[in-house]
């Protein structure tokens, strides 16, 4: 190891004096969940205008589809290309563990962004929130909207993505302590598309008449789930919600299909994920809360699980929904 | 007068020196040394299917298998299983080598003694096993694998990861030589040229292929005792993609789909050739999508190449006569 | 089914058979051209891709603001153009069309990234939805338009002289180029039919869903080839039936929904399809060892 260390400092003076790579500036990689989404889109938008701000070099690279082995193949590449800090919103934190372990041996910064890897090295996890205040907040509206008891189905994407399994994990506890009388009465799984949301969706309400919403873990999900409901013609009957970005629920926010929708402003994490890792590698610490300038709120640092909290989740509501574009 | 074969195999090392340089101007980082490993770390287990996948189809029929990254997913997910349920892990390994090779078994009774079609076989077996694999776990990834066993995968010496030379090197150079020294080999070239003449001649043709379609199945748990090192962990959705990646590198590598051509040799260069695709776009921060669209030319493109080499071959042949 | 209708009540709704229909839409309509091309002897795994690059036109042909009258029709040639683009691989090369589809996947999926730009394109207009929910006299309109399509395919393969040139190629195709059948045209029109029956596809989804994703039509080809499968064709060519598929494809939808109906765990999905697959490839095989 400490070999090819050598060898790759030997090879990049070489090949820098080519003047490829600029080495002095610091380059901060992100590797989302998949790439191609709006949510993700919106986070570089946020991260780019960070990196510009304080002259870091940023790139962001997802795999194609929810592949984990995929999203292991693009860290590696990262660390082989030797960025000084590499942040990962990670699928499956397991794959991911000795990998984080050796590049934080080769002295790279390893931040987990939007999803986290609780197990690993990992240095801090750059959060919007903690999982289970977003699978308690969703529920919490929900309810405000449809009473404390009745029927609930959840629709989610492919299992095997580990922070969408806490969210609803969340859910039902909350569920299960605080609103004894609602029922979760289904949790489906699509391959990532619309389609098969709406389907679920659909099939959800067939079965249970009486159901009262519909709740979307992922993004994919959103359009399916509040077309579902359109097309049923359940508005004002069925409640679909879920994290959905504002452009993608906009229409049906307004038309009553998806009454709200939870989130929190992916742009602030990206630029708050480039901002940690710019100041981790100036050698800055953590120990306390943070001002960020460019942030509005003061961001929360969670020393016993190395958690930096951005802020309680935003409600979209049809009053507010028009502010927003991402 | 070169042989088609040779011809093939020069191409075929040509295209990887092209990726290479590609590679190479695309980004400074590919001539690290660290680069050579995390190359290498994908090769075996692309490797190991690609010629599970090329012995199928030179035994022709046609012969395909698309189960074998379903199979690598469930496989995976026995051993990991048994060990967290208590037996030593080598013992599991042998048993999910087993199991593989049963799973396979289900593919050759359906495709030589039932004879359905092995497309269609195979997708239907790719169905149930892969959606076993989902089912059984709910999703969840079994993990807990201890870190000597991590060894294999993720050590290296000189560079190299052990799982290439402990595992791949082996396994490609075994059955290079059983497919271009015994009687059996000749036998599976026979079968896939023409199964009708092979079998008149003598050679038990379904019951050739059948131990073939075995020998994918176990390949592929083979594969997944690699993955299970690398990672760690055994997902449930491991080998999703896997058998279509599989198909490109053998047919890359010069496998004809209908039989009787391909060796080796061109399946390991094939991979090597996607791997270091992969890589060097990779390291030049390209984005996956355009990684898929460079394979799919690929694959097209030498499948045309092929055809045009031989054609030219053929219309020597014509001239001299 | 009556395993099904026993362990939900809901299943035979009237309500609940609408939405298996509607959501079956697309893929039966792919169906009935996967069916033609598998007949022929081919097969095709790029269709998903074809689905979602024409699904990408068709978003930013609305995002351009062109009225539904162009939009539809430009995404339906988009297909059209890219099964074609197949078909003429094919036939011009020897690459086997598992192949070649295999290859042209890889690309078209890199198109849609191209085109994609990276992110969704949503709120797209519902005005063509009508085709998929809408009703004509109490008759969901998916009758209809699956109804037209299996139509003009049966009619093209079963009454018409170009049916018959498929079925010959698809039987023997040396013998049908002795015979004098354009072969390479047939196959070109075979496929392009299939892409032009996924632009329509396209057209239907995004009427649907009003949105555009990066991962339309993943699963899509292979659920085509299962169902036609499992309606009867014959991956060797020459044989298949378009109602059978049509059966096919009721069959993996109603799989699909009633499993969830009936509490079953969705992931359960695929063991069970893969299962019914295994199931009536064994009674096919056994019968035919029986007759011959």
């Amino acid at each position: 190891m400490k070999r090819s260390v050598l060898l790759a400092g030997a090879f990049g003076i070489v090949i820098a004096s080519g003047a490829w790579a600029q080495t002095d500036t610091t380059q901060v990689a992100f590797i989302p969940q998949i790439a191609g989404i709006p949510y993700y889109v919106a986070m570089r938008a946020g991260a780019e205008r960070a990196a510009e701000e304080l002259g870091v070099e940023y790139v962001q690279e997802g795999p194609v589809s929810t592949n984990a082995a995929d999203q292991l193949r693009i860290f590696e590449s990262f660390v082989t290309q030797g960025f000084d800090v590499i942040a990962i919103s990670p699928l499956d934190e397991e794959s991911l563990k000795p990998a984080i372990a050796r590049a934080r041996e080769q002295g790279i910064i390893v931040l987990t962004s939007d999803a986290d890897a609780p197990n690993s090295e990992r240095q801090f996890f750059v959060a919007q929130a903690l999982d289970q205040d977003l699978g308690y907040t969703l529920l919490d509206e929900t309810v405000k909207l449809v009473g404390d008891s009745g029927k609930i189905a959840i629709v989610s994407d492919s299992p095997t993505i580990q922070s969408m399994q806490n969210w609803i994990a969340a859910i039902q506890e909350r569920a299960e302590t605080s609103y004894p009388k609602i029922e979760i009465v289904s949790v489906d799984h699509t391959d990532g598309t619309a389609a098969r949301a709406y389907q679920f969706a659909t099939d959800a309400m067939t079965r249970n008449p009486d159901l009262k919403a519909v709740l979307g873990m992922a993004s994919t999900t959103c359009p399916g789930i509040a077309q579902a409901v359109e097309a049923a013609g359940a508005i004002g009957e069925v409640v679909s919600a879920g994290y959905c970005s504002p452009n993608t629920a906009r229409d049906y926010i307004k038309s009553g299909a998806m009454p709200f929708s939870v989130l929190w402003n992916p742009a602030d994490l990206g630029y708050l994920t480039v901002w940690v890792a710019d100041h981790l590698a100036d050698g800055g610490e953590i120990a306390d809360d943070l001002e960020v300038p460019g942030l509005e709120a003061p961001v929360r640092y969670l020393p016993e699980d190395g958690i930096l909290l951005l802020g309680p989740p935003a409600v979209f509501t049809p009053a507010n929904v028009d502010d927003y574009d991402f | 007068m070169t042989d088609p074969l040779t011809q093939r195999m020069v191409f075929l090392l040509s295209v990887w020196a092209a990726v290479i340089l590609l590679s190479i101007a695309l980004s400074p980082h590919f001539l690290q040394g660290s680069t050579l490993s995390y190359l290498l770390q994908y090769v075996p287990i692309i490797g190991v299917l690609g010629i599970a996948q090329t012995v199928v189809m030179l035994s022709g029929g046609p012969g395909i298998d698309l189960s074998v990254g379903a199979v690598m997913s469930l496989t995976g997910l026995a051993i990991a299983g048994l060990f967290a349920a208590g037996m030593p892990l080598v013992l599991a390994c042998l048993a999910g080598l087993l199991l593989g090779a049963a799973l396979g078994a289900i593919n050759a009774v359906l495709i030589c003694v039932l004879n359905v079609p092995s497309l269609m076989a195979t997708l239907a077996t790719m169905f149930t096993y892969g959606g076993l694999a989902l089912a059984l776990t709910g999703g969840s990834p079994i993990g807990g694998l201890p870190d000597w066993f991590a060894v294999l995968a993720q050590g290296r010496v000189l560079g190299i990861p052990n799982h290439l030379w402990l595992i791949f090197a082996p396994i490609a150079a075994a059955l290079h030589v059983i497919l271009s020294h015994t009687i059996t080999g000749a036998h599976i070239y026979a079968s896939g040229n023409d199964e009708t003449a092979a079998y008149l001649s003598g050679v038990q043709v379904a019951a050739l292929r059948f131990r073939l379609y075995v020998l994918s199945g176990c390949l592929s748990s083979v594969a997944a005792i690699m993955t299970l090192s690398w990672f760690q962990t055994a997902r449930p959705d491991a080998g999703q993609g896997m058998e279509l990646l599989s198909v490109t590198v053998a047919v890359l590598g010069g496998s004809h789909i209908f039989g009787g051509i391909g060796r080796i040799s061109g399946t390991v260069v094939a991979v090597l050739i996607v791997t270091t695709l992969q890589a060097g776009l990779q390291l030049a921060n390209i984005s996956q999508a355009w990684q898929l669209g460079a394979m799919g030319v690929l694959l097209i493109g030498s499948v045309i190449a092929d055809d045009m080499v031989r054609d030219r071959l053929r219309g020597r042949l014509a001239g001299l006569a | 089914m009556v395993l099904f209708a026993s362990q939900s009540e809901f299943f035979l709704t009237e309500r609940n058979l609408v939405t298996i229909l509607r959501n079956s839409v697309d893929l039966a309509v792919i169906c009935a051209g996967m069916t033609i091309v598998i007949i022929l002897g081919g097969i095709d795994v790029s269709v998903g891709g074809i689905l979602a690059v024409s699904a990408v036109i068709i978003g930013r042909a609305y995002q351009a603001g062109l009225p539904d009258i162009l939009v539809a029709p430009i995404g339906i040639a988009t297909g059209a153009a890219l099964g074609a683009f197949n078909g003429l691989l094919i036939a011009r090369t020897r690459v086997p069309p598992i192949v070649a589809t295999l290859g042209t996947m890889y690309i078209f999926i890199a198109f849609l990234f191209l085109f994609i730009g990276g992110t969704w394109i949503s709120g797209l207009p519902n005005t063509l939805s009508f085709l998929v929910l809408g009703d004509v006299y109490g008759i969901p309109a998916g009758v209809f338009v699956i109804g037209a399509v299996y139509a003009v395919a049966w009619a093209l393969l079963r009454r018409m002289p170009w049916g018959r040139r498929v079925i010959a190629v698809g039987s023997d195709e040396g013998a049908a180029r002795l015979v004098g059948i354009p072969v390479n045209r047939t196959k070109i029109e075979a496929f392009a039919f299939l892409g032009l029956l996924a632009g329509i596809a396209a057209v239907l989804y995004v009427a649907r869903l009003r949105n555009v994703e990066v991962n339309i039509g993943t699963n899509i080809a292979l659920e085509a080839i299962a169902a036609t499968i499992l309606g009867g064709a014959n991956i060797r060519g020459g044989v298949g039936s378009l109602a059978g598929a049509l059966l096919g494809v009721l069959f993996i939808k109603v799989t699909q929904n009633g499993l969830v109906l009936s509490g079953v765990s969705s992931l359960w999905e695929t063991v069970v399809i893969g299962g019914l697959l295994l199931v009536v490839l064994v009674l096919d095989a056994v019968e035919k060892r029986g007759a011959g």
